[in-house]
């Protein structure tokens, strides 16, 4: 998969993770590779952009005697995943458009 | 590699490496051991399933700026070329290969700043176009009020209020546009740096 792409991708999964419920490091990569693969070198740079754009907010817990690290979606994070999901629709409508044009035109082909 | 040694590596590789803000990735990656650990794996087998040392570094480096992943490819060639004792060749090479590899190194790094500069004068100018409509707008509109003064005929005042209208038009019905091709413009920007200097990591 084209590498922007992905890193869009990418992006989306982990803000669509959190609109669920908070959640850290780990169970992220163990929700996200049920779809795609993910690893901790992928998602560490894509929490920090996506903190840094304040799309999250990053808070410490304590669990089982240490601090762990929790994300929290923030709105600027759920406005962002509906205009992905608007945008979606657009690339959608072409590849349907695109594989129209590509059926007629093995079609008339054969 | 138990935790210790693992994050004992990854500390030193990153700080070798200048990485910006090794401290947070080095807590991020003890946070993955410690929970992989609590999910039931032991800790030889939470260790061995992080990702290769080498590969978090290199994706780490992917944030330095490009004069520094140059830097850092030139030292590693001189502390190769004293490995194998040709430390001293490798400066006479550099000495002697001054008037060569200086003006190509200038001349990378200026294409690099050109190629930098158009991309973002392309942004800047798709939003020269936008301010250029919504400011002509502006102007026809109130250019055309000097018909009140008897400066210009009425038909012309029309003609202005008309191409106002046009332009305002314009101006909204391509804001959107504008906004989708800075997005995408800024992405390529982004691809295309991390594709030069994915060359030096």
């Amino acid at each position: 998969m084209e590498s922007q792409f992905r890193r869009g991708i990418l992006d989306a999964c982990v803000l669509a993770v959190l609109e669920k419920g908070e959640s850290y490091g780990y169970q992220m990569v163990k929700d996200i590779n049920e779809f795609l693969t993910i690893t901790e070198s992928t998602l560490y740079p894509i929490l920090k952009r996506l903190e840094a754009a304040q799309m999250l907010t990053v808070f410490s817990r304590e669990h089982n005697g240490r601090l762990r690290k929790y994300y929290k979606i923030t709105g600027a994070g759920r406005d962002h995943i509906t205009e992905l999901m608007n945008e979606w629709e657009e690339v959608v409508k072409i590849y349907q458009y695109i594989s129209k044009e590509r059926e007629q035109c093995l079609e008339t082909n054969i | 590699m138990l935790r210790d040694e693992y994050i004992s590596v990854l500390r030193t590789r990153l700080k070798e490496n200048e990485i910006p803000n090794a401290d947070g990735m080095i807590e991020f990656y003890e946070e993955m051991i410690a929970d992989r650990m609590e999910d039931g794996m032991s800790e030889e087998e939470a260790v061995a399933a992080m990702e290769d040392i080498d590969h978090v570094v290199a994706q780490a480096k992917l944030d330095r700026p490009l004069p520094a992943l140059m830097l850092d490819k030139v030292k590693e060639s001189r502390e190769k070329a004293n490995e194998r004792s040709k430390g001293g060749l490798w400066i006479a090479l550099a000495i002697v290969g001054f008037p060569v590899w200086f003006p190509l190194t200038i001349a990378f790094l200026a294409v690099v700043f050109s190629l930098y500069i158009s991309l973002w004068a392309i942004v800047i100018s798709i939003y020269a176009v936008e301010f250029a409509f919504g400011i002509s707008a502006v102007a026809c509109f109130f250019g055309g009020f000097a018909v009140i003064f008897g400066q210009i005929p009425f038909a012309a005042a029309v003609a202005m209020w008309g191409c106002a209208l046009l332009l305002a038009g314009l101006c909204l019905l391509l804001w959107k546009p504008i906004l989708l091709a800075t997005k995408g413009m800024i992405e390529i920007i982004k691809w295309v740096f991390r594709k030069i200097k994915s060359a030096f990591v």
